[in-house]
């Protein structure tokens, strides 16, 4: 295999080589001559003006005629041939559809061909513009797609899979956090899922099941040409800075070969996103639109049998957390205690509601075009404190300076207010504090008559009533994006495209814990400000052309980037007066600022090259410099497409048939200034640096590298898509196989050795997966109509090496890498078992007696947290105007950790505990015995009888084996009934276009047995690798939404 | 035609200037805010940190395991306890994790010192260091000395013996009392930098002895030396040990909230129907049988007897009426100090070696010295001093095993919430004689709590040195020296 990679490195290299010296050449002479008639017009370029305008003109004079070509739909059709008839003199369309060209004469005959359309003879009459629609050749099918480097191309040339996903998908049914949910269920290999039902909210995307080991696996998301910096963490995302109703589409680069020309940014592929634009010579369009949604929670399941209280010793002892405090509801049934009744929490939780607009004006004359939006968003979410505000405005134009000149611009604001509460384990979190309450114990008031603050217990835990109004956090979000795109056709077949962008944005962040709560009495206020500045700009040369069979692109590039942060943070505690949040109202504080810079370069290229209409080949190269590595790096990609159908007799039944395979190597960079040795301040419980007046800095536990180079993945690609009954029914399938090495691991240093980790290059990852994509209308009529989508994606990811050592390495939220297993596991501890795979009860007498025993030798391996397979199946029907979609997302296989588990079978609220046995004996299926010198011994086949509340109260609590849950699940992820008024109706009101749409989120879910919780999709780490973290979050909730767009 | 080559030309050099201007330009890989070893970083900008994080270190009282202060009776929560009597290899992994942390940092401050000549710090370091290997000796008994702290050189160190880490360490003590003893050699000597003994190196020698008379009892029952031996060493160093309350080690947190005691968080919880760390039975019942004069200064009085004292059983659930005593915020307050150890502490050793000598006077003579010593320190009435201390249930027995309970019980009443001593007396004497099932509700061991700490696990599955040794019983023997 190694020779096989260093023979296509060779072989791409000498390939980028050709392409450089083949574009020099025609930059150098060739181009030269070609410029002349630029030259000169140039310097007639008043004459040509009046041309332009010119109804008829004189015969036999040479005259330039300009137009545009464009498909059915209005879509402009770029690359298309412009030749005139019985004549080698021709050109070819730009990006947006236009050419120009200089034709013999007024009554000249041009000829248009596209490839999948049929060709066009176009006789002038004198005219000097014209405007060509091509009809798409049914047999042919050709697909125009947006792939890397924002490049249109034709997607039969392609080696590689790639997705694309329209607008109106993204934004039809409403999603509250950002436009990434709605990708759910949409495109087959790319798992989203979201990290928290509050609103405003990240999301986890992971394509292809990601690369890394210990880094990010998130894709690179590129708006309008330029990376974004997605600043995608749980309580916050960067994603919501897009406005899901200004995307134009969306593309999907899965594979390696796909995302190659990104090189080190690519290992975990790209989402190209296109916001809207304006159309050339089109009419003013404004459109409004307006929906409301309502969100209602699930509950998540708890026992709601049993009282607080304990075990006496003989008899459940009812506990009233009035006059006797108890953390457990281990009491007798609720039933069998007088004056005791159930107090059902989630009375606490409300419909939440948005309201969401969007007005949009989009239109352009021949010489500019433009698209301006803006749209805002209000949510009051499930719980009071809960808020989320968007305000986001775009503003696209484009201006023709001259035929060959196009100067475009996009231009993005956004802010986002969110008020949120902390979703963890701590001791004043909401879902903590009030999944634990006892049934019993009522919530109100929250004082009792002396003032003091109720507790059902020993204090330590705030009531989840005082935290709604005394504990929150907020984050306010600022982004500017403005981008320049720059296109220039230097002489035909030669462009020349530059885009430029910067993206500011500034983020500020307070946690407020107010005086006079239980689990910190003091207080606290935190605050940080970060701001963020990345600049990146790339340059690029196309030059296409035909060679009698043979046609060629190719492209040479060049990108620079910058990105720049500087942050401060403030943590002040013991607020001074209660219920002000601000810096100077805190007694103690400690404070800080972290800066961050990187810097990369690259030059890349690529080379397309075609013969008669059926085999393309493709070959990209990309060297990449980066800050924060000492070396250069080369990412290499080959992939061939083979439209096997083009060699068939034409056929009803089969009328498309490609085959793809493609290889290439991409990377993930390391993260700046890991190779600088820093010392840290003292780690000292009780005492804050300076300390009396005086400093002190130590060395860390880090180990510094200075040899860290990036990660690397390989990937190796086949596919076919297949195309029957006049593209009623189509397949697309893609098997990879990927492996990435040299990963960047976070190693885990034994602590004896003075450090416990370092960023070291060890370690590989393998990745088999397959997707599968099938799309059928099994009924096309005038009026009706019937479309069956199904994505299918499985990928199986293996751990090959992590290092001399083979250590397993936690990787976040419960995930570990161990060898030999798939990528993550749950690696912990365990149920002691024998031989035969029993559990083995203590016979040590005591009240441990009968009890299982924890596996204290050894970490087990207690589950894969990815799933086998996941899918979707989606379903469309229109008849006339009415339409109804319905999408139904399924995930099969993994485990998660539910710390919710662990804490609630402690406090005997889990739901699972509701079945429990009424003299509080257990007898659990295994044998009696113990460890002697580190092996199992059995002394009784029989097991004994144990305490049931004491076995969740010790074993249970020191083994995960016990709070293993599978994360299976269905759900009918969304549902949309929308209706077009005729337009007849709407002549009258002067509108040009009125929809109505009902549609729903999650509306019905199904779990696997023996999950218990608020949703198993959810992780609440956010978007770490690990995802297999469940623990108190807030309910899932269902959303139901109305919308209103009209067109004026 | 001639322009136009001009102006590819002028692209093209301009591109090759960008390509050889970028080594600069890329150079930016030094983060603008870190700070990095350098000059700065002088002996006096350690010294202070390392004091810190030792003290930290020494006084973890809550956290070693959960139920740490529970089984020394020190305190007692509310509810159910069985949580914190289940103890497994996570616990008192901060021993171990010193090797990266604090233990690190004074093997550090050691090299940089000695490198500079400043022998001052070099001094005080290596005593820094002696209390981290005794304290890992005592709580692993193998464990790692010159492998350790060796980074990517030795990614597995090798273990040595108990015997060895003792060895080690008492040379540390030697080659600082000598260098202590002598003129700084460098330019540069602790102030206030040294916050736990402001710089004065005679406390730092007295305090080195007083170390190794701690340690010299620990071994009175070890394999190969006798309990008299031991005794007469202890003797012999504490001659030059503490004078004095006032060469106590103790890291003196200030009275505000950034800077206060850890363990003032848990003042602020409510552990029995009320705020505040709330002492065990076992410890009040003790207390109350001496007529302690140090409860009022301590604890609130019980609800139930509104002049009396009540400790509670830990787990158990506390009755309307009958609210426990708790600490008082004045005792445990803001500012309590974290302390390594304490005069009073010498002179319990002092009065148990000479009981191990059967020098019954000497031993009655030094048990009160170390009383008063404590009571002094907290404040109590110099009347009710002498009346505790005259109280005939303080005469010495005149036999060893009596003796040596007394005194260790007294010992244990002067340590509340302060040193890890009272743990270590009674893995290796059996005293105090604590009743586990009376103080603790669903005791999960009722004859002993853990003898010794389990080895953390990565290192048992990481390290082949540590699986060779095997991860021991820790509730079955403590480390060699366990052996009474």
């Amino acid at each position: 295999m190694k020779n096989l990679i260093k023979l296509s490195k060779r072989i791409t290299n000498q390939l980028l080589l050709v392409c450089t010296y083949m574009i020099c050449f025609f930059v150098g002479t060739t181009e030269t001559n070609a410029m002349d008639p630029s030259i000169s017009r140039g310097e007639d370029g008043n004459e040509m003006a009046k041309m332009t305008g010119a109804e008829r003109v004189s015969d036999g004079v040479q005259f330039s005629v300009s137009g545009n070509v464009v498909d059915e739909t209005g879509t402009p059709l770029p690359g298309a041939s412009i030749v005139e008839k019985g004549s080698q003199n021709g050109t070819q369309t730009d990006f947006d559809g236009n050419f120009t060209l200089e034709v013999s004469g007024q009554n000249a005959v041009l000829e248009i061909s596209y490839m999948g359309y049929n060709s066009q003879e176009v006789a002038l009459n004198g005219r000097t513009s014209i405007s060509v629609v091509l009809q798409e050749n049914a047999q042919a099918l050709s697909e125009v797609v947006v792939t890397a480097l924002g490049i249109k191309s034709d997607k039969r040339a392609l080696g590689y899979a790639t997705a694309q996903v329209d607008g109106d998908d993204i934004s039809g049914v409403k999603a509250t956090n950002n436009f990434v949910n709605s990708l759910s269920g949409k495109v087959a290999g790319v798992q989203i899922s979201s990290t928290s039902s509050q609103p405003g909210s990240g999301t986890r995307i992971v394509i292809r099941g990601g690369s890394s080991i210990t880094g990010n696996n998130q894709p690179l998301i590129v708006v309008n040409g330029v990376p974004f910096d997605a600043a995608n963490s749980s309580t916050s995302s960067g994603l919501g800075d897009i406005d899901p109703n200004s995307i134009e589409s969306l593309s999907v680069l899965k594979g390696a070969s796909a995302a190659a020309l990104y090189g080190s940014r690519a290992a975990n592929g790209v989402l190209l996103i296109t916001t809207k634009s304006g159309e050339f010579e089109s009419k003013p369009v404004i459109t409004f639109s307006n929906s409301v949604s309502f969100d209602r929670i699930y509950e998540i399941p708890l026992q709601k049998e049993w009282s607080q209280g304990f075990w006496d010793g003989t008899d459940w002892s009812y506990v009233d957390g009035e006059t006797s405090f108890t953390s457990t509801s281990f009491g007798p049934r609720i039933s069998d205690v007088p004056g005791a009744q159930y107090y059902d929490r989630w009375d606490v939780f409300k419909t939440a509601f948005t309201n969401e607009s969007t007005i949009s004006a989009s239109g352009g004359t021949s010489k500019a075009s433009y698209f301006v939006s803006y749209s805002n968003l209000m949510n009051d979410g499930i719980l009071d404190p809960l808020k989320f505000r968007r305000n986001s405005i775009n503003a696209n134009t484009s201006f023709k300076f001259t035929p060959k000149l196009t100067v475009s611009s996009s231009i993005l604001y956004t802010t986002q207010k969110n008020s949120r509460l902390d979703e963890d384990s701590s001791n004043s979190a909401f879902m903590n504090t009030i999944l634990a309450a006892p049934n019993t114990w009522n919530p109100y008031p929250l004082y009792d008559e002396e003032g003091n603050l109720r507790s059902y217990r020993g204090g330590s835990r705030d009531p989840y009533l005082w935290l709604l109004n005394n504990v929150g956090d907020n984050n306010v979000r600022d982004r500017f994006n403005g981008t320049i795109t720059i296109e220039y056709e230097i002489v035909p077949k030669l462009r020349f495209r530059s885009v430029t962008g910067i993206s500011a944005s500034s983020l500020h962040e307070d946690a407020h814990y107010n005086k006079g709560g239980y689990a910190s009495v003091q207080g606290s206020y935190s605050t940080s400000e970060q701001f963020d500045r990345n600049i990146e700009s790339t340059e690029t040369l196309t030059y296409d052309n035909d060679f009698g069979d043979f046609s060629v692109m190719a492209l040479v590039g060049h990108n620079i980037s910058e990105e720049r942060r500087r942050q401060v943070y403030f943590n002040g505690t013991g607020l001074v007066l209660p219920g002000i949040y601000n810096t100077a109202n805190v007694s103690g504080y400690s404070s800080g600022e972290y800066k961050r810079m990187f810097r990369a370069y690259s030059y890349f290229g690529q080379a397309v090259i075609g013969y008669k209409n059926f085999l393309y080949y493709t070959v990209t190269g990309r060297n990449d410099w980066a800050s924060s590595l000492a070396d250069s790096f080369f990412y290499p990609s080959h992939s061939l497409g083979f439209v096997f159908s083009e060699l068939l007799p034409k056929s009803d039944v089969f009328n498309y048939g490609k085959l793809r395979a493609s290889y290439a190597k991409v990377g993930a960079p390391a993260d700046p200034y890991t190779r600088n040795v820093v010392l840290g301040s003292p780690a000292s419980d009780g005492v804050l640096w300076p300390f009396n007046g005086q400093q002190s800095y130590l060395s860390t536990t880090q180990i510094a590298n200075f040899g860290l180079t990036n990660e690397f993945k390989s990937e190796v690609e086949l596919g076919a898509e297949l195309k029957f009954f006049q593209n009623r029914l189509g397949i697309d399938f893609a098997y990879y196989h990927n492996w990435s090495d040299n990963q960047i691991l976070g190693e885990q240093f034994l602590a004896s050795t003075g450090y416990t980790y370092g960023n070291v290059n060890i370690g590989g990852i393998t990745h088999k997966g397959v997707e599968l994509g099938i799309y059928a209308t099994p009924i096309q009529t005038e009026d009706f109509e019937w479309d069956v989508n199904i994505n299918f994606s499985k990928d199986n990811p293996m751990v090959d090496n992590l290092g001399n050592t083979d250590e397993p390495i936690g990787v976040g939220s419960y995930g570990t890498a161990v060898v030999g297993q798939p990528y993550p596991v749950i690696y912990g501890p365990g149920f002691l078992r024998d031989d035969q795979g029993r559990l083995v009860l203590s016979d040590a007498p005591g009240t441990g007696y009968g009890r299982p025993l924890a596996d204290n030798s050894q970490n087990q391996i207690l589950g894969q947290t990815v799933p086998d397979w996941i899918g979707s199946f989606r379903t469309s029907f229109r008849y006339k105007n009415l339409s109804f979609s319905a999408l139904l997302d399924v995930s099969v296989g993994g485990y998660l950790y539910s710390l919710n588990d662990h804490y609630l079978t402690y406090y005997g609220m889990a739901k699972h505990q509701e079945n429990r046995p009424e003299d509080n004996m257990i007898t659990f299926d295994g044998v009696m015995g113990h460890v002697e010198n580190g092996e199992v011994v059995v002394t009784s086949e029989t097991p004994e009888p144990t305490r049931y509340d004491l076995y969740w109260q010790t074993v249970a609590q020191n083994v995960w084996e016990d709070n293993i849950m599978p994360r299976d699940y269905i759900k009918l992820r969304e549902a949309n009934l929308s209706y077009r008024i005729p337009k007849d109706m709407l002549s009258n009101i002067g509108l040009t276009a009125l929809d109505i749409s009902l549609s729903g989120r999650n509306l019905w879910r199904k779990f696997k047995d023996g999950f218990e919780g608020a949703d198993p999709e959810v992780n609440t780490d956010g978007i770490t690798n690990g995802n297999a973290y469940l623990g108190y979050s807030m309910p899932a909730t269902k959303t139901y939404t109305l919308t209103l767009t009209a067109k004026f | 035609m001639k322009r136009t080559y001009i102006k590819h030309y002028t692209i093209l050099v301009a591109m090759i200037t960008l390509l050889i201007g970028c080594d600069s330009w890329m150079d930016v890989d030094q983060d603008p805010n870190s700070i990095v070893d350098g000059p700065l970083i002088t002996e006096n900008v350690m010294l202070i940190g390392l004091e810190a994080e030792w003290a930290a270190l020494a006084t973890n009282q809550m956290d070693t395991w959960e139920g740490f202060a529970q089984w020394l009776s020190w305190h007692s929560i509310e509810g159910s306890t069985s949580r914190s009597m289940d103890i497994n290899a996570g616990y008192g992994n901060e021993v171990w994790n010193s090797y990266s942390i604090s233990l690190k940092h004074a093997v550090e401050l050691y090299d940089k010192a000695q490198e500079n000549g400043n022998t001052h710090y070099q001094g005080v370091a290596g005593i820094i260091a002696a209390f981290h290997w005794f304290y890992i000796a005592d709580v692993y008994d193998q464990a790692p000395l010159e492998d350790a702290i060796k980074g990517l050189d030795v990614v597995q160190p090798a273990l040595v013996s108990q015997t060895e880490l003792y060895a080690h360490a008492n040379g540390l003590l030697d080659e600082a009392i000598g260098l202590l003893g002598a003129a700084n050699q460098g330019d540069r000597v602790p102030g206030t930098d040294d916050y736990l003994l402001g710089g004065d190196m005679d406390k730092w020698i007295r305090y080195a002895y007083s170390m190794k008379a701690r340690q010299a009892l620990r071994l009175s029952y070890a394999p190969g030396t006798t309990p008299t031996a031991q005794a007469d060493l202890a003797l012999s160093y504490l001659q030059n040990g503490m004078t004095s309350n006032d060469d106590s080690v103790m890291w003196r947190h200030l009275e505000e909230l950034a800077n206060a005691n850890p363990l003032f968080n848990y003042m602020n919880r409510a552990y029995s129907g009320g705020l505040g760390l709330t002492p065990g039975n076992f410890l009040i019942d003790l207390m109350n049988s001496y007529n302690d004069p140090r409860r009022p200064i301590m604890f609130t009085y019980s609800e139930e007897f509104p002049d009396g004292f009540v400790g509670l059983q830990s787990g158990a659930v506390v009755q309307p009426g009958q609210t426990p005593s708790h600490y008082r915020y004045t005792y445990i307050s803001m500012s309590y100090p974290a302390q390594i150890m304490l005069y009073s502490e010498t002179q319990f050793i002092k009065a148990e070696a000479h009981a191990l000598k059967g020098e019954w006077a000497l031993a009655e003579e030094a048990m009160k010295a170390g009383a008063r010593a404590d009571m002094e320190f907290i404040g109590v009435d110099s009347a009710e001093i002498g009346t505790y201390l005259t109280q005939p249930s303080l005469t010495m027995p005149t036999n060893v095993e009596d003796a040596q309970q007394l005194i260790i019980e007294q010992k244990y009443i002067a340590n509340v919430f302060r040193t890890h001593e009272t743990y270590f007396d009674f893995v290796r004497t059996g005293y105090p004689e604590f009743d586990f099932d009376y103080m603790l509700l669903n005791v999960y061991n009722t004859e002993t709590f853990p003898r010794r700490f389990p080895y953390p696990l990565n290192e048992v599955e990481r390290n082949p040195n540590v699986a060779a040794v095997g991860q021991p019983d820790w509730f079955a023997k403590g480390t060699t020296w366990d052996n009474k």
